[in-house]
């Protein structure tokens, strides 16, 4: 997304670093942008992002929606600078929610592992919530439906766990 | 030449968990709130299943929520009948309270919660419950001779519907008592979890014998699956024993005669001791577990029926030690307060609401039961009962436990 990089380059006026996707896409950010990111942070720290910093673990498409949310939550992350452009709470929490509803099993676990690989933890907490909230209520069935999980128990071992966690079921 | 059979077509993939590598499957398992939830959860596959039972993960799960308090269970007839009594709205527990209570009445055709043992319904009697285990034993036999038999007894979690016997006590063992040639009355018997996060469990047995006698008690550990007995040599202070409970690893009873002693067991050292205190009526009064571990608690209700007063004093203090004032705890006006129990955590108390008209029960009134939490000592309303008769010895015990399967099973 360009328009997110671009507006970065204006943002905070620090240091900017460039994101290399497997893809080769590439993402300009600041410095601050990007180090929360706990593994670009390190590597700022340890002066290695001089040429780029490539990230064979995550798609382009993955990747902007990465760059989208830490622009969004660059605010929180440097509250004691220019506060001026920090989103406000309930800006943010529409952005997130928005960020998750509508993303594909698919798409929401690749997100999952890029903010795990980048250790991000707020947006590793907030991707790991909305599947969660997704499991809860359902019974197992639907849940194997919504993730695409094979039962592998026989009819024997079901009736069993069935009978086991009565108190779990409806029925 | 035959064909090679074609490659069989390769089985669904579970999306989830290839994916994801397990680490990251547990963060997102760790956020589901509600233990049934997760329970379900454990019921999809059996990756997930290995995972959420896994001890590392329900050390986790233990962590991050209290053990909850299910509700009560109502013991009528000796222990023959019970009735579970579960947390109501608006207590925390009582959405997983109402589904454990559909698992319990799915039984209710038995009129037991334990018609999963084996034998005739009604052949047991529920003695004691702890943890979410049970004890439960049949009615003891005095034989022809006018010797007795021990029952047989076995521990049980109604919730897995699993039960463990408990291997009779041997002849060895048991020899002092048979030598006194005297029928045996009955018998008391608790459930205690032991060893770390209570992977294995004891049982108490006591055989009620005459005043006068020596004091035997049996403790069975069920990790190393022995019996072992202790005796108190009969002295004057040996009274008869009753009310028999547990708290922080010890067995302890009132003496009814010197009613101002309690008679304790030490269940890993299988030693006896003796602790004072100031008695009060016992519908007034509880002693047990405090807060802290290695303390005895005594909840009196005071002050005209307003506060319960809390004192404590060490397990092991020395003899002269005394009860010190902890705290002055304040009731809900409006109610007729008596203690019930102290045991699970919880002091319950039950509460009858005073109208303008009888002052005393009657059947068909509302009774309310509370729970102070020894630790923090708020008073929650727990749920409520309409006894049809009266009974003065009404016998409760607290349900408090992680139902399965995210309960580590000792059975």
């Amino acid at each position: 997304m360009a328009a997110a990089a671009a507006e970065a380059t204006i943002d905070g006026g620090g240091k900017m670093i460039i994101l290399i996707s497997a893809d080769g896409k590439r993402f300009e950010v600041t410095e601050a942008v990007a180090s929360q990111s706990q593994l670009i942070s390190n590597m700022i720290e340890d002066d290695c992002t001089e040429n780029g910093v490539r990230l064979p673990n995550v798609d382009g498409d993955i990747l902007t929606m990465v760059v989208d949310y830490c622009n969004m939550h660059a605010g929180d992350a440097a509250a004691d600078g220019d506060t001026t452009k920090a989103s406000s709470t309930e800006e943010l929490k529409k952005f997130d929610a928005e960020l998750v509803q509508a993303l594909e099993n698919p798409v929401l676990f690749k997100l999952i592992l890029a903010a795990n690989f980048l250790n991000i933890k707020s947006l590793l907490d907030m991707t790991c919530q909305r599947v969660a909230d997704m499991m809860s209520g359902k019974t197992p069935e639907q849940m194997r439906e919504t993730f695409s999980i094979e039962n592998d128990f026989t009819p024997e071992e079901e009736a069993a766990i069935r009978q086991e966690n009565a108190w779990a079921f409806d029925d | 030449m035959a064909s090679p059979p074609p490659p069989p077509p390769p089985p669904p993939r579970p999306l989830l968990l290839t994916v994801l590598p397990q680490e990251l499957v547990v963060e997102i398992l760790i956020r589901l709130d509600d233990l049934a939830d997760l329970a379900r959860a454990a019921s999809a596959c059996r990756a997930l299943r290995r995972l959420i039972t896994s001890r590392a993960f329900l050390r986790r799960v233990h962590a991050l929520h209290p053990r909850p308090l299910l509700g009560l269970l109502h013991l009528e007839h000796h222990g023959s009948r019970c009735r579970f009594l579960p947390a109501e709205p608006p207590h925390p527990s009582a959405a997983t309270a109402a589904a454990v209570a559909r698992a319990f009445d799915s039984d209710s055709d038995s009129d037991s919660s334990f018609s999963f043992l084996p034998g005739r319904p009604g052949d047991w009697r529920l003695r004691d419950v702890r943890h979410g285990l049970a004890v439960l034993s049949t009615r003891h036999a005095v034989t022809d001779d006018g010797c007795f038999s021990f029952p047989d007894v076995v521990v049980c979690n109604p919730l897995r519907r699993r039960y463990a016997r408990i291997p009779p006590i041997s002849d060895d063992l048991a020899a002092p008592i048979r030598s006194l040639g005297i029928g045996v009355e009955d018998f008391d018997y608790l459930v205690a979890p032991a060893g770390r996060e209570g992977l294995s469990f004891r049982v108490i047995c006591r055989p009620q014998l005459p005043m006068g006698c020596d004091v035997t008690v049996f403790v069975f550990s069920s990790s190393a699956v022995i019996w072992r007995a202790a005796t108190l040599h009969a002295c004057a202070a040996t009274a008869q024993l009753v009310s028999p409970q547990y708290a922080h690893g010890y067995a302890y009873w009132r003496l009814i005669r010197s009613a101002t002693r309690l008679l304790l067991l030490d269940t890993r050292d299988m030693d006896f001791f003796f602790v004072d205190f100031e008695q009060r009526s016992v519908p007034w009064q509880a002693i047990g577990e405090a807060g802290e571990v290695g303390r005895l608690a005594m909840f009196n209700i005071a002050h005209a029926n307003h506060t319960v007063e809390l004192l404590s004093r060490a397990i092991r203090g020395s003899a002269d030690e005394h009860w010190r004032h902890d705290k002055t705890i304040p009731l809900l006006p409006g109610y007729k307060w008596r203690i019930l129990k102290l045991a699970e955590g919880y002091l319950l108390l039950q509460g009858r609401i005073l109208g303008d008209g009888a002052s005393q029960f009657t059947p068909g009134d509302q009774l309310q039961y509370f729970t102070l939490d020894i630790n923090t000592f708020k008073l929650e309303r727990l749920c409520a009962s309409t006894p049809q008769g009266i009974s003065y010895h009404p016998q409760f015990e607290l349900y408090r436990c992680f139902p399965p399967p995210l309960s580590f099973s000792s059975i």
